[in-house]
Formats: structure tokens, C-alpha cells, sequence
């Protein structure tokens, strides 16, 4: 294959001994990507192991194994994203011609924009540790996902997933331009699993929706979050990646790619619990829990109906391209998709919807939904626009 | 403002919170190590053990550890084992903690170790000694402090950091692709390529 260098006249000129190629690019962004996307793997595993331990066992100190997992995760993606942007930037003060391939930053920095992206990320789910550790001395353990600094390290970590979804893209994007095949696959599988990294992140902020603790109240009646969160959050993904990655099953896989994690998550988490008690010698808190510590939370409480709507939203695409569907079609038909998805059903309670409807009141019900549609929308029209981002972006 | 100005605040504000997570990681493991003199000895019996805890920060700051050491005050027969617990007092949202510590290289029968004090309030640090002589129980009590308490509304809106850079991203990224001729739903060819 020919040697390909950046910048210059033409957007690909014959590389010199000294100006990067743009391979090297390519092979800098798929592997801090990858990485990047490791680490957010990492942290996901982290995180379903903490909340067991946080529901069985209780919140003890800061540096338990599960938080230490996190961090590590958190870590390695923050130490892989500086190594893309202190590399890139070097590139561009050496080769000046080739700066307007990159995205700057603070006129000090060059690199891609997912790197930007995942690095603000990780840095954000770092500091939210500290924070977290201080909010805990003031107001106790408070085992819930929905605390503030709860929601910044889970948010910061799905970003971090999310940031290497575009790095991979980029490096995809590179890759097609010069016809390297074999990095177009390797970019384009990443985006899937990181995909699924991101969603599965998220996901875990979906689970307090269906308590009704946390119903929203309106003074006349009270809505669940659950329909317009999960609208927002499947819309935005699964739309972005049939749009992004020109294959077939796109959200399919995504969404079966997420059940693995859960699936690896019932495997390895109780186990994981059992062996740390264990060496730690603590005791179950004196709380009783509908689901016992043998099993996942995380995967009990996983909304399957994901996998459905993921599975329409393809079928759909297909149709769409055999049939000639106008673009309104095709919208009405993945925002039905999607909307499937807003219905919550899980492992522990495969009727929790049904269960819902007499807790929020026939109003309360329809105005869940009501919201749930407009999340539906947001979230489709967000996933288009990145879709379309990603799949043209380059730098 | 102009982008770069925009951006250069952002970059100091980063590197602001990464010097934060810096210096709390080192404050955290600081915490773990005790210093050379101990802000407060409790002499205590444990049974039928005299020993002297020392504490190395009175009061405790809640979210680290707290340094101790317990030495025995009269001579034993034999090895001393210990199980050391930081009990959360009335009130404390809290659980108990399983306290870490190793042998005291300078003193016989010695520990040192860290006692994890999660949230404010009041404490007691359990000691538990086994010996020749049988099994005794001492409690120390400790009061933790907090830095003084940011409001809750606060919190959460800082919590809520990475959805406001997200919509902000989202938003630019919105405007940026909008076009007069494209509606941004149309189908995306897909190619078996894979």
C-alpha cells in the first residue's frame, strides 16, 4: 500500500522522511482509542462490582478494590488520551503545514476531537472521587446511584466511552481514505464495543427511574423519569451508530455486545464480592434486598427491552433502503423503535411497567410517556446529527 | 470572548482539578502514615491487657484514615493478636470498617495501623487483644470532622458538570451540521463490507 503523508496541497501527498504519515495517525488514534475504550471497560466492571458491595456490604472508605478498579479504568484512559494529544501536538509544532488536519485546543494543543473529549471526561470522573469521598463525611453512605457525585464519575466514565467512539471514527474515517481495510474493521469494531461501553455506562443511571422514590413529583401527580432518560439515551446511541458504521446489525450488536458486559458482570461480580468479604472478613448489612447477593445487581436490574428496539431499528434501516422509505418515514419508524425501549423490563421484574401504572396513577402514567416521547425525539435528532459527525469526521 | 480565551480557561480549570485529585491522593495516603508524635495517647484496658493507644490526629478527619498505634503498658507472656474496628456512633450513617495494621517493629506486641473514618460524627475505635491471658475489648472514642458543608443544591449542580459541557457540545455540534437542504434523516447505505 502506498505511504500516505497529511497536509500539503492535496489532502494526501506522497510522504516525506520527516512529515507523519497518515498511517501513523490512524495507528495512534486506533490504539489510544482502543485503550481509551479498555479503560472505559474497565471502569464499567468497576463500577457493577461497587454496586454490589455498596448494597451488600455498605460504603466503608475510598480505596476499596472496586473503586480501585474504577480509577484504574478512569486512569488508563486519561493517561491514553494525553498520550494522543501530546503526540499529535508535537507532530503539528513540527510540521506546521499538516495543523489544519487536527483540531486545536487553547492554541496550545492539537489532536483529535474524541481525545479532547475522553480526557475532559476522565478528568471530570477523577475529581468527582475526592468530591464524592467529601460528600459522603457530610451527609453518610447513602447507597443510591442518584447522589451528585454518583452521577458526575458514572457520567464521566460513559463520556470517556463516548469520547473514544470518536476517536475510533476519526481514525475509521482516515482509514477509508487511503483504503486500509484491515484498520477501517479493526476502527469500526472498536466503535461498536464503545458504543456499548457508553450505553452500558449510562444504563446504570436508568436504574433509580423505576423507584418510585425518585418519581418526579408535580405537585397534581408524579411522572417516572424512566421513558424519557431511556428515549434520550437509546435514541442518541443507536441512531448515532447506524449512522455512523455503514454495516448491517449495527444497534443490534451494540445492544448485544451490552447484554456480554452483563452477562460477564453476573459471572465474575457476586464471585468477586464473595472472595473480597472474604479476605476482608465484613459481614452483609442487615438490610433485606428482593435479589441475594449470588446475583448481579446490575444485571437484574438491566432494561432488556434495548435489545427489541435495537433489533427494529435495523430491521427498520434495511426496509428503509429496499423500499425507498422517505427520511420521514424512516423517522417515525426508529422513533416507534426506540420508543419500545422506553418500557422498562427486567430480570427482577419482568411486569415492572405494569407494576408502575397503579404507583404513578393513569395521569402520572401518560404523562411518563408523554415525556418519554419527547426524550424519544431529542434523542433521535441528537443521534442523527452525531451519526453524521462521525461518520465524515476526521480530526 | 473570543475561542481560544474560552478554551484557556477551560484548559486552567483542568488543570486545576487534576492538581486537586493530586493533592487529595496525597493527603489520603499521608493519612495512612503515622507521624512522630501522636496528637492524643488514650491509655485503656482491654481486659486483662493495659495498653496505650495512640491516635495521630485528634480530631479525626472523616473520609481519610486515621493513623493509630496500640502498644502494650505492661509486660506479656507470649504474642498479643489483634482485631482492630472503626464502630460509627449513634446517628452516623455509617458501617463498620475493618481497621488495617502490621506489626510494630519498635515496640513488642505493637501494631500500627489506619482506621477508616468515613462521615463526621462520633466514633469508637474497637481493639480487640487475644493472649496467654485470654481476650479483652477496648473502645476508643473519636470524634471525626468535615471541611464545612457545601449546600446540596450546589452539589448537584456540580454533578451535573459533564450533561452541561455534553449539551453544549451537542448543541454546537447541532448547529454546525444544520444545512438548508439537509433534513439529517436520510438512510445511511449500508455495505456488507464487513
Amino acid at each position: 500500500m502506498a505511504q500516505h503523508s497529511i497536509g500539503g496541497a492535496g489532502s494526501l501527498s506522497t510522504s516525506t522522511s520527516h512529515t507523519p504519515s497518515l498511517h501513523s495517525v490512524i495507528t495512534l488514534r486506533l490504539t489510544c482509542g482502543l485503550v481509551t475504550l479498555f479503560g472505559a471497560l474497565i471502569a464499567f466492571l468497576g463500577t457493577s462490582w461497587d454496586i454490589q458491595w455498596h448494597t451488600f456490604v455498605g460504603r466503608d472508605h475510598t480505596l476499596i478494590p472496586p473503586h480501585e478498579m474504577m480509577l484504574t479504568g478512569i486512569a488508563l484512559g486519561g493517561i491514553a488520551t494525553l498520550v494522543a494529544i501530546i503526540t499529535e501536538t508535537i507532530w503539528v509544532r513540527q510540521h506546521r503545514s499538516i495543523a489544519t488536519q487536527f483540531t486545536p485546543f487553547a492554541g496550545l494543543f492539537s489532536g483529535s476531537l474524541g481525545a479532547y473529549i475522553a480526557g475532559f471526561a476522565a478528568l471530570n470522573a477523577a475529581l468527582a472521587f475526592p468530591l464524592d469521598t467529601y460528600w459522603h463525611t457530610l451527609y453518610g453512605i447513602d447507597v443510591t446511584l442518584w447522589a451528585p457525585f454518583h452521577i458526575m464519575i458514572i457520567s464521566g466514565m460513559a463520556l470517556m466511552a463516548f469520547g473514544s467512539v470518536y476517536m475510533l471514527a476519526s481514525a475509521a474515517n482516515l482509514a477509508t481514505s487511503i483504503h486500509a481495510l484491515r484498520e477501517r474493521r479493526t476502527a469500526y469494531l472498536g466503535m461498536i464495543v464503545a458504543f456499548a461501553t457508553t450505553l452500558s455506562l449510562f444504563t446504570l443511571l436508568l436504574f433509580n427511574a423505576t423507584d418510585k422514590d425518585y418519581f418526579l413529583p408535580l405537585g397534581f401527580t408524579s411522572i417516572s423519569l424512566f421513558p424519557v432518560l431511556s428515549g434520550l439515551l437509546l435514541g442518541c446511541m443507536l441512531v448515532a451508530a447506524v449512522r455512523a458504521i455503514p454495516w448491517k446489525w449495527v444497534a443490534t450488536s451494540i445492544t448485544v455486545v451490552s447484554l456480554l458486559f452483563v452477562l460477564i458482570d453476573q459471572l465474575a461480580v457476586p464471585p468477586a464480592l464473595a472472595w473480597l468479604m472474604q479476605i476482608e472478613q465484613l459481614t452483609f448489612r442487615a438490610v433485606h434486598h428482593s435479589i441475594p447477593p449470588q446475583l448481579s445487581i446490575v444485571a437484574f436490574l438491566w432494561p432488556l427491552l434495548s435489545l427489541l428496539s435495537a433489533i427494529l431499528i435495523d430491521l427498520f434501516v434495511q426496509r428503509a433502503l429496499k423500499r425507498g422509505w422517505s427520511p420521514r418515514q424512516l423517522s417515525i419508524a426508529i422513533g416507534l423503535a426506540v420508543f419500545i425501549g422506553c418500557i422498562p423490563l427486567t430480570i427482577e421484574n419482568p411486569v415492572l411497567s405494569l407494576d408502575l401504572i397503579p404507583m404513578l396513577g393513569v395521569l402520572g402514567t401518560l404523562l411518563s410517556l408523554i415525556v418519554g416521547c419527547l426524550g424519544v425525539f431529542i434523542g433521535t435528532k441528537l443521534g442523527q446529527s452525531v451519526g453524521e459527525t462521525m461518520s465524515t469526521l476526521e480530526r | 470572548m473570543s475561542k481560544t480565551v474560552l478554551q484557556r480557561i477551560l484548559l486552567a480549570a483542568g488543570v486545576l482539578a487534576l492538581l486537586v485529585v493530586l493533592v487529595d491522593l496525597a493527603i489520603s495516603i499521608a493519612a495512612t502514615i503515622p507521624g512522630s508524635t501522636p496528637a492524643r495517647v488514650d491509655h485503656v484496658t482491654a481486659g486483662p491487657y493495659q495498653l496505650a493507644v495512640s491516635l495521630y490526629s485528634n480530631p479525626a478527619n472523616a473520609g481519610y484514615a486515621l493513623a493509630f498505634a496500640v502498644a502494650p503498658t505492661q509486660a506479656v507472656d507470649g504474642s498479643l493478636t489483634y482485631h482492630t474496628y472503626s464502630l460509627p456512633g449513634q446517628g452516623v450513617d455509617a458501617t463498620p470498617i475493618r481497621a488495617t495494621f502490621h506489626a510494630d517493629p519498635n515496640v513488642r506486641n505493637g501494631i500500627q495501623g489506619a482506621a477508616e473514618i468515613t462521615v463526621k460524627g462520633p466514633w469508637t475505635l474497637q481493639v480487640t487483644v487475644n493472649g496467654s491471658a485470654g481476650q479483652g475489648v477496648a473502645n476508643i472514642p473519636i470524634t471525626a470532622t468535615a471541611l464545612p458543608p457545601i449546600p446540596v443544591w450546589l452539589g448537584w449542580s456540580i454533578g451535573f458538570v459533564p450533561f452541561y459541557v455534553l449539551c453544549v457540545f451537542f448543541v454546537m455540534q447541532l448547529s454546525r451540521n444544520k444545512k438548508p437542504e439537509q433534513t439529517g434523516t436520510e438512510p445511511t447505505p449500508v455495505s456488507a463490507s464487513a
